[in-house]
C-alpha cells in the first residue's frame, strides 16, 4: 500500500504565499506529529488548548462572526472547519478515544494534503478572535490557528517576508527593518527638528538615559512610515514631564514570533526586556502596535527570563491615558476639527482590553467623534491581522477578502479620519483606503493627540 | 439475580456512579491543568455579578446562538429546555405535585428537537460540512433514549413508574414488575449517562473552564 502511495505522492500545490524553506514533502507528517507532541508536552497552553481541541459543538456560530467567511462564503473559511484540520489530528494521535474509534469520533490520520490545507487555512485566519466572542462554548479558533501556525513554522511554512524580517532582527543589534544604529540616531535627530518646528519649543527625544522610568520601543517600521505617531508620542511624554528614553541598542518592538514561532517570540521578547534592564528602566512601553503589545503582555510570564519578571510592560495607550487622567496633558480639540472614528486593533481590544483608554484620549483631542458599528468587542479586524499584512503575496486577498467587511464599516461612518493605534492595522487600512478609494485618511492615535497638545511658548 | 433484576435494580446505581465519576474526573483533570498563558478575551463582564448575569442569561436563552444561528437555536434551545423540563417535571411528578403528562411532553419536545437538529445538520450546507459521525451519533443516541422513554412511560397496566423510581431513590429497588420496554429504556438511558462525560457533550463542565478560567481571567 505504502509504495503505491509513494509513487502517486503529489507535488506541492501552489501555496498562497512563499516560504523560505519548507521541509521535503515526505518528512512533513512525521514532523508535524512531533511538533504537536512537543507543544502539548511543553504545557504552555495546557488549559485553553485542551479545552479548545476537545469541546467544539460544531454549531457554526463562529462563521457568522468571521469577516473572512462573511466575504467568501467558502466552506473552508468556516472557522470550525479550519480548526478541525488540527483538531482531528490531535484526536487521532493524542486521545484514547481517537486512537480507538478513529473517524467515528472525528479523528483522522494526518496526510500531506491535510498539511497543504493547513498552510492555506491557517493563513486565511487573521487570529482576530472575533469569532470567540459569541461562541456558546467559549472556544477560540484563533488559538488553534496560532498553534497550527507554530507547527507549520516548524515545518518551514511561514511567509518569507516574516521569517526574513525576524532573521534580520535577531542579528546582533538588528531590527526588522535593518536600520543601522547610526541611521537610527540620525532619524531621531531629524524627528527632534520636526518637533521643534511643529511645537515651537524644543522637545527632546532622549536616548539611552539610564534610570528613566519608561523605556519606549516602537515597531521600528514607524521610523520609516509613521513619523507623526512618533512625534505625537514624544510630545505626549514631554507634555507630561515624564522620564523616558529610547534605547539605541534595541529599539524594535516588533515580535513576529507571535504569528508563527514561540521560539522566536521568546528570543525577541527577552532582547527587548534586556534593553530595559540595561537602561535600568522599570517600565517597558510598547508603541502603537497591537501584536507587540500582546506578545509582551501575554507572554512575559511564560517566556520572559526570571530576572526580567519585575519589568512592567505597558501599552503607550495606557501610559498616555494615565497622563490625561492626571491632568498632565493640555489639549485643544479645535486642532482636530474633522470627523474621526476609531478602529479597535484586535490585539489591543479583544486581546488586551484597551477599549476606553484610546476613546477617552480621542474625545479629549478631537471635535467630532463617531463610533463604528459594530464596535469595541465586536469591531471587525482590519483584515491584515495575524501577520498577514506582512506577507506581500497576500495583498490581493487582504484587499478583496480580509478587509472587505472593514471597508463597508469604514464607509458607513462617513468619517474623514480613521484612527488606528497599531502599525499593522495602519498599513492594512491605508492600503484599503487606497484600493477601495475611500474618502478618508488614516492616522495614529498619537498623531491626533500630538496635534491637539498645547505647549507654553515661553518656559 | 436475573438479567432484568440487574438492569432494574443494580444498573441504575452503576450508571449514576459512573456518570458522577466521569464528570468528576473531567472536572478535576481540567482543574489540574494550568493556564500559563492567560488567553483572556475582553471585554470581561464586570465582577462576579456581571459574570453570573452573563452565564445565567446564556444558559436560559442561548443568546449567542440566537443572535447568529437562529435556525439551530430553535432546535438547541428547545432541546436543552426539554431536558431541563424533563428533570424538573420528573421531580414534581415524584413528589405528587404534577401529573405525568408534562414529563412526557418534555420527552416529546426532546425527541422532536433532536430530529429537527439531525435534519438541519444534514441539510444546511455549512452544518453538514462541519458534522462528523460523532455529531450524528450523539444526537441519534439521545433520540433513541428519548423514544424509548416515551414508549416506556406510556401507561402500562397497574405498575407505576413513580413507585419504581422512588424505590431506587430510597435504596429499596423493586424492579421486578418492569416490562421489557421499560427495562430497555432504563438500560439505554443508563448507557447514555455513562457515555455523556466522555463525549463532546461534556460542555456542561467545560463551559465553566472556558469562560471562568480562560476568557474571564484577568491579567
Ligand atoms: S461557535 Fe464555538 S462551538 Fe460553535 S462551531 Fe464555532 S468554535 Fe465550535
Ligand atoms: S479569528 Fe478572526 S479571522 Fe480567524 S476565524 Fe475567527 S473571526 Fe475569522
Amino acid at each position: 500500500m505504502s509504495e503505491i502511495k509513494d509513487e502517486t505522492r503529489g507535488a506541492d500545490p501552489k501555496y498562497a504565499f512563499r516560504s523560505e524553506a519548507p521541509l521535503p514533502r515526505e518528512e512533513r507528517v512525521a514532523r508535524l506529529l512531533k511538533t504537536l507532541e512537543g507543544i502539548l508536552k511543553a504545557g504552555i497552553y495546557d488549559l485553553p488548548l485542551e479545552m479548545y481541541l476537545n469541546t467544539c459543538a460544531k454549531c457554526n456560530n463562529c462563521a457568522e462572526q468571521c469577516q473572512v467567511y462573511q466575504a467568501t462564503g467558502d466552506v473552508r473559511d468556516l472557522p470550525a472547519w479550519r480548526s478541525n484540520l488540527l483538531r482531528r489530528v490531535y484526536r487521532k494521535h493524542f486521545t484514547p478515544s481517537g486512537k480507538l474509534f478513529g473517524r467515528l469520533v472525528g479523528a483522522k490520520e494526518v496526510t500531506e494534503e491535510d498539511i497543504d490545507a493547513m498552510v492555506d487555512g491557517f493563513y486565511r485566519c487573521t487570529m482576530c478572535r472575533r469569532c470567540a466572542v459569541n461562541c456558546p462554548l467559549a472556544v477560540d479558533n484563533a488559538l488553534i490557528t496560532r498553534i497550527g501556525r507554530v507547527i507549520l513554522g516548524d515545518l518551514g511554512f511561514a511567509p518569507k517576508n516574516m521569517t526574513g524580517s525576524v532573521k534580520t532582527q535577531l542579528l546582533d543589534g538588528g531590527n526588522t527593518s535593518a536600520i543601522p544604529k547610526a541611521a537610527f540616531i540620525d532619524t531621531l535627530d531629524f524627528l527632534e527638528e520636526e518637533l521643534q518646528d511643529e511645537a515651537g519649543v524644543p522637545i527632546p527625544i532622549p536616548r539611552d538615559v539610564e534610570g528613566a522610568e519608561f523605556l519606549f520601543a516602537a515597531p521600528v517600521s514607524d521610523y520609516i512610515m509613521e513619523a507623526d505617531t512618533l512625534i505625537g508620542i514624544a510630545k505626549t511624554f514631554h507634555a507630561a514631564k515624564a522620564s523616558w528614553t529610547i534605547g539605541t541598542e534595541n529599539f524594535d518592538a516588533i515580535n513576529y514570533g507571535l504569528f508563527y514561532s514561540d521560539e522566536k517570540l521568546e528570543k525577541i521578547l527577552n532582547r527587548l526586556l534586556a534593553e530595559a534592564r540595561r537602561l535600568k528602566c522599570k517600565t517597558l512601553v510598547i508603541g502603537e502596535c497591537g501584536h507587540a503589545t500582546k506578545a509582551g503582555l501575554l507572554f512575559q510570564k511564560v517566556y520572559g527570563r526570571s530576572e526580567y519578571q519585575d519589568i512592567k510592560i505597558k501599552s503607550i495607550l495606557e501610559v498616555s491615558h494615565r497622563f490625561l487622567k492626571e491632568g498632565r496633558l493640555r489639549l485643544d480639540p479645535a486642532k482636530n476639527p474633522d470627523l474621526v472614528t476609531y478602529h479597535d486593533p484586535c490585539n489591543l481590544g479583544r486581546g488586551a482590553g484597551l477599549y476606553e483608554e484610546p476613546r477617552e484620549l480621542l474625545r479629549a483631542a478631537v471635535m467630532n467623534y463617531i463610533e463604528m458599528t459594530p464596535t469595541r468587542g465586536m469591531n471587525y479586524c482590519c483584515g491584515g491581522g495575524g501577520g498577514l499584512v506582512i506577507a506581500e503575496d497576500l495583498h490581493t486577498w487582504r484587499m478583496e477578502v480580509g478587509g472587505l467587511k472593514k471597508v463597508e464599516q469604514l464607509r458607513a461612518t462617513k468619517a474623514k479620519i480613521v484612527v488606528a493605534p497599531c502599525a499593522n492595522c495602519k498599513k492594512q487600512l491605508r492600503e484599503l483606503i487606497q484600493f477601495h478609494k475611500l474618502d478618508m485618511e488614516l492616522a495614529g492615535l498619537h498623531d491626533v493627540l500630538g496635534k491637539a497638545l498645547v505647549f507654553e511658548k515661553n518656559p | 439475580m436475573t438479567g432484568s433484576e440487574f438492569i432494574a435494580g443494580v444498573f441504575p446505581y452503576i450508571t449514576i456512579g459512573l456518570f458522577l465519576l466521569g464528570t468528576g474526573w473531567r472536572f478535576v483533570r481540567w482543574l489540574s491543568l494550568p493556564a500559563h498563558v492567560k488567553w483572556t478575551l475582553y471585554p470581561v463582564p464586570e465582577g462576579i455579578a456581571g459574570q453570573l448575569r452573563y452565564m445565567i442569561k446564556e444558559i436560559f436563552t442561548f443568546e449567542t446562538l440566537y443572535r447568529f444561528n437562529r435556525r439551530l437555536w430553535i432546535g438547541t434551545f428547545s432541546l436543552h429546555m426539554a431536558m431541563g423540563g424533563f428533570v424538573l417535571f420528573l421531580i414534581l411528578y415524584l413528589a405528587h405535585w404534577s401529573p405525568a403528562f408534562p414529563v412526557r411532553a418534555s420527552l416529546w419536545l426532546l425527541l422532536i428537537s433532536l430530529i429537527y437538529i439531525i435534519w438541519l445538520r444534514m441539510n444546511d450546507r455549512n452544518l453538514r460540512a462541519l458534522s462528523t459521525f460523532e455529531e450524528y451519533f450523539n444526537l441519534a443516541f439521545l433520540a433513541v433514549v428519548a423514544a424509548a422513554s416515551l414508549i416506556a412511560s406510556a401507561p402500562h397496566g397497574l405498575f407505576s413508574p413513580r413507585a419504581y423510581i422512588i424505590g431506587l431513590l430510597t435504596f429499596r429497588p423493586d424492579g421486578v414488575q418492569l416490562t421489557g420496554d421499560q427495562l430497555l429504556a432504563v438500560f439505554l438511558g443508563g448507557l447514555f449517562l455513562i457515555y455523556l462525560p466522555w463525549s463532546k457533550m461534556v460542555h456542561y463542565v467545560s463551559k465553566y473552564f472556558t469562560y471562568h478560567m480562560i476568557n474571564w481571567q484577568k491579567h
